[in-house]
């Protein structure tokens, strides 16, 4: 045993050695303690562009960072690409979380050019870890203002829409009218939800029953919904297609605009959409994009905001991604018109908020549901 | 000749003093500082507080514990049994059975968790209790899989030199042979048991690819959770914390490995020949063939013979329908899913690894078997350390350590095969120290007796013994490199995928096409794999005990 031992201290004190030497070196550690005041101070100098250096762009190869459930609609880039002479190459990462963890991860020497789909609930994160530079795109002035939630523009609203309950509707049955009715017994094993670690829906619904029950009665919201055998699943797609398509599940958490989701996609066609929203129980969700920081192109990678939030991009992605354009000059397609129920109104919580307890959150949450 | 003797000092002093220069060099940058830099992290107060009270990290340290204590148990149990079999029985086949049983310990984890992600699909086992997705028992069986190939290797290279003429006075004097067995062959066993045990431990313990791909969400080892902390969570810190436990964990268990196999000092040959089939009912021998047979290629084949069946299940029937997909690359725009470029980085980069490996692991053997004691001893501590230091680690220290304003390496492709080389490197350095300690020493000195130079020794002498153990470390470097996850997946570019980021990326998303790609790709990867490894094989050389 004496050898061990040795061997053990000869081992931990070349680890040891180098570690401190680095601890008395550096003294800027991140901390928790530490208030995120991410959306008062904007440090980097902004990107500008002339009309010479988009000439000089032409040519150049650019990577748009996405997250996995981006849909890119038919033939945009390639538009984009004709007109200017930039080439785009879509990276799909993984869930909103991972990418921007990634973002973080290089700050400052990134994966790709521009970022598109972090949400509010992750803006935060990103911009305390410098991972964009700011730029104010040509069209910054058509962008609803309402969704500016950073006035430096590091980043720019793309598109919104809205987290909520999506149920089908079967005239026979009682169907759900409120948040609070889920715990009612009557609705027992009739609600699949997502982990709100690993989705964004998931995390939408949870952030919208803390501000709908407080910060005191959110956590019993959850109990009783356990024992009223709440599903739980790790993404959207699993949530959707394998227990509520199906009706074993006749309410799950989805997206306002899943009715007219429904109703477009279905074979045969239909009347109206076959499935409804609970009012009272959205989120609002605001997708962002930015000029990554480090980037070898950014007049090229600027001109790629300026597309992504033209009336050209913003009226194709309504019916290829089911959000809504951020842009308010862009006209929304007659499905939207027609179908998109209007008087919701959604919970929003600051992104400093969250940032500073969503670990908390999640964790609780857990522990409350899972564990 | 004086002169000349003087010059070889010279040389061999100088080799030494560069060899020092270069690996501790490579160390520094490449690994004891990005630790270092991940230890730092981790080693706030507030940090270690928090983990420390959370019960949640209790959780994951059980789970990651009792997972491995009891797939090592089960490897080990399994193991002895098929050793046994090796060593007692002379059988056709027996040759190719025994290469059959090998070849787990080297196939990539993500190979290994495909192959039993495709027997759960085939057998149609999702949601029922023998279910091997998400759940702790697909887990235990594809360790077991892996590690019963370091015990039949480790104790299988022992088990013929023991002492057989006291196992059989034992039975002469009315011993049964299950009391032989405990009382007379197990102790001469015990250590070289005690050695595979705790590497099997050690690679359970940190097991990154079947955790990630088999386990799910639910089923967190402190491995995956410092890579979900760090890259889903964005929480450096906690995942640092949780590194150093890891850490820790490691140089206790390496401690005990080091000081099991300085115990290990190799047995005289039995004297006696060994007569195999005299002493037993020889209905009992066949059942114990059979049932050995049935296992080697039931348990350690099935799985492979799955996976292959599996990628060549196509909607219409058999076909190499998802092989051409992989080839085609029609989805050009979405790199992530780039396969044919995967193939294409992984041989690159795992051969770039493998040259790095070879030639530090011989700077580093020649510091190894140095004449001094006092460098000999402590390189070779020196160059266990990384040896048991999880992918993940390194990839999370060299993607927060490796980035300041003089060094920013994390967007620059050569860090992958970098980092791959750096598990490599202290295998060639053992298995070819190894190799040369072990030369007979006659031999060297009857060579100088009859008149040989100092160059001629070492060109006809050393030089043999040092290349072809060179060879089985590179062969054995490259498997490493191929197959490695943990620090890749950190490391490599969503636009430069590897073989196995590519089919882990494959697999997160539903859809027959990309399953059957996934099972593809993994056929591929096996395939690379096998062939490097049989390539190990004929040159003869055990790397089990090595080790």
């Amino acid at each position: 045993m004496k050898l061990a031992t040795k061997l053990t201290s000869v081992m931990l004190a070349i680890v040891l050695v180098p570690a401190l030497s680095i601890a008395c070196s550096s003294s800027n550690k991140n901390s928790h303690e530490t208030k995120p005041e991410c959306l008062e101070n904007g440090d980097s100098t902004a990107i500008t562009t002339t009309e010479l250096d988009k000439a000089n762009a032409s040519g150049e190869s650019i990577d748009l960072v996405v997250y996995d459930a981006f849909l890119a609609p038919a033939g945009a880039f390639e538009s984009f690409t004709q007109e200017t002479g930039i080439a785009v190459n879509i990276l799909t990462t993984a869930d909103t979380g991972t990418m921007v963890s990634q973002a973080v991860l290089t700050s400052g020497n990134p994966i790709g050019d521009v970022m598109f789909g972090v949400d509010n609930t992750f803006l935060c994160r990103a911009l305390l870890n410098k991972v964009f530079t700011p730029y104010e795109p040509s069209t910054w002035n058509q962008l609803d203002n309402d969704l500016k939630l950073d006035q430096f523009a590091r980043v720019i609203p793309v598109d919104y829409g809205d987290i909520c309950l999506n149920y089908w509707i079967d005239q026979e049955e009682i169907q759900p009218e409120s948040i609070k009715d889920l715990t009612l017994e009557k609705f027992a094993g009739t609600l699949v939800v997502q982990n709100p670690e690993t989705s964004a829906p998931g995390m939408g619904f949870l952030l919208a029953s803390i501000a709908i029950f407080g910060e005191n009665d959110w956590e019993q919201f959850w109990d009783d919904l356990r024992k009223n055998d709440v599903a739980v699943r790790s993404g959207w797609t699993e949530a959707y297609y394998e227990d509520f398509y199906n009706g074993e599940r006749k309410i799950v958490t989805s997206y306002a605009t899943s009715p007219i989701a429904e109703y477009i996609f279905a074979d045969p066609p239909v009347e109206k959409p076959p499935t409804g929203i609970i009012e009272d129980s959205c989120f609002r969700s605001i997708e962002f994009a930015g000029v990554l920081r480090g980037t070898d192109s950014p007049v090229a990678s600027a001109m790629l905001i300026d597309f992504l939030t033209s009336t050209y991009f913003q009226e194709l992605i309504p019916e290829t991604n089911f959000v809504l354009p951020a842009n308010t000059h862009a006209k929304l397609p007659d499905t939207f018109l027609n179908f998109l129920q209007t008087d919701v109104e959604p919970v929003m919580i600051s992104p400093d908020l969250i940032e500073r307890n969503r670990n908390d959150w999640t964790e609780r949450w857990t522990q409350i549901v899972l564990r | 000749m004086p002169n000349v003797n003087a010059t070889v000092k010279k040389i061999s002093a100088l080799t030494t003093v560069i060899a020092f220069l270069i690996v501790s060099a490579f160390y520094t940058v490449f690994y004891f500082y990005p630790v270092g830099k991940v230890l730092n992290y981790g080693t706030g107060f507030s940090t270690v507080s928090r983990v420390f009270n959370s019960s949640a990290t209790w959780k994951v340290i059980w789970f990651t514990t009792w997972q491995a204590i009891v797939s090592t148990f089960i490897s080990v149990i399994v193991g002895i049994c098929i050793a046994n079999v090796f060593t007692k029985f002379e059988f056709r086949g027996k040759q190719v059975l025994k290469a059959l049983a090998i070849i787990p310990f080297v196939m990539p984890t993500v190979v290994v968790a495909t192959a039993f992600i495709s027997v759960n699909d085939f057998l149609h086992l999702n949601g029922t209790p023998f279910s091997l997705q998400g759940s702790t028992l697909g887990i235990i069986v594809a360790h077991v899989f892996f590690n019963t190939a370091i015990v039949i290797r480790t104790v299988g290279s022992i088990w013929p030199q023991i002492d057989f003429e006291s196992e059989m006075a034992a039975r002469t004097l009315g011993a049964n042979s299950c009391t032989t067995f405990f009382r007379v062959t197990l102790p001469q066993l015990k250590t070289s048991i005690f050695a595979s045990a705790s590497l099997a431990f050690l690679f359970t313990f940190t097991s990154f690819g079947v955790i990630l791909l088999l386990g799910g969400l639910e089923k967190a080892t402190l491995e995956t959770e410092i890579w979900r902390y760090a890259t889903q969570r964005t929480d450096f810190e906690t995942a640092a914390t949780l590194g150093i436990i890891q850490l820790v964990i490691i140089i206790i268990m390496l401690a005990v490995n080091t000081r099991s196999r300085s115990l290990i000092t190799p047995a005289k040959k039995s004297a006696a020949a060994y007569n195999r089939s005299n002493y037993t009912n020889p209905r009992l021998i066949r059942l114990r063939l059979t049932s050995c047979i049935v296992f080697i290629t039931g348990f350690l084949g099935l799985p492979f013979a799955i996976l292959i069946e599996r990628s060549l299940s196509a909607s219409n029937g058999y076909s190499f329908q998802y092989y051409k997909q992989i080839f085609l690359e029609s989805s050009e725009r979405f790199s992530i899913f780039g396969t044919r470029r995967a193939i294409f980085n992984s041989l690159l980069w795992a051969s770039l690894a493998m040259v790095i490996a070879t030639i530090l692991g011989l700077l580093a053997a020649v510091l190894m078997t140095h004449k001094s004691k006092k460098i000999s001893r402590s390189s070779d501590i020196f160059l266990l350390l990384p040896l048991g230091t999880s992918g993940v680690l390194i990839g999370f220290g060299i993607i927060v350590g490796l980035n300041t304003s003089i060094l920013d390496v994390r967007s620059e492709w050569w860090i992958v095969p970098v980092a791959q080389s750096i598990l490599g490197v202290g295998f060639v350095s053992r298995i070819v120290s190894t190799a040369i300690t072990n030369q007979d020493p006659e031999l060297k000195q009857a060579a100088q007796t009859l008149g040989a130079g100092p160059a001629k020794v070492w060109w006809h002498i050393d030089m043999p013994i040092v290349s072809r153990s060179l060879v089985a470390g590179a062969t054995f470097a490259f498997a490493i490199a191929i197959g490695e996850f943990g620090a890749t997946a950190f490391l490599a570019r969503p636009q430069r995928p590897t073989i196995p980021t590519a089919v882990f990326n494959l697999l997160g998303r539903p859809g027959a096409a990309t399953f059957g790609q996934a099972m593809a790709l993994s056929v591929i990867l096996a395939l690379i794999t096998a062939t490097a490894v049989s390539l190990l094989e004929r040159t003869g050389q055990v790397v089990g005990n090595e080790i």
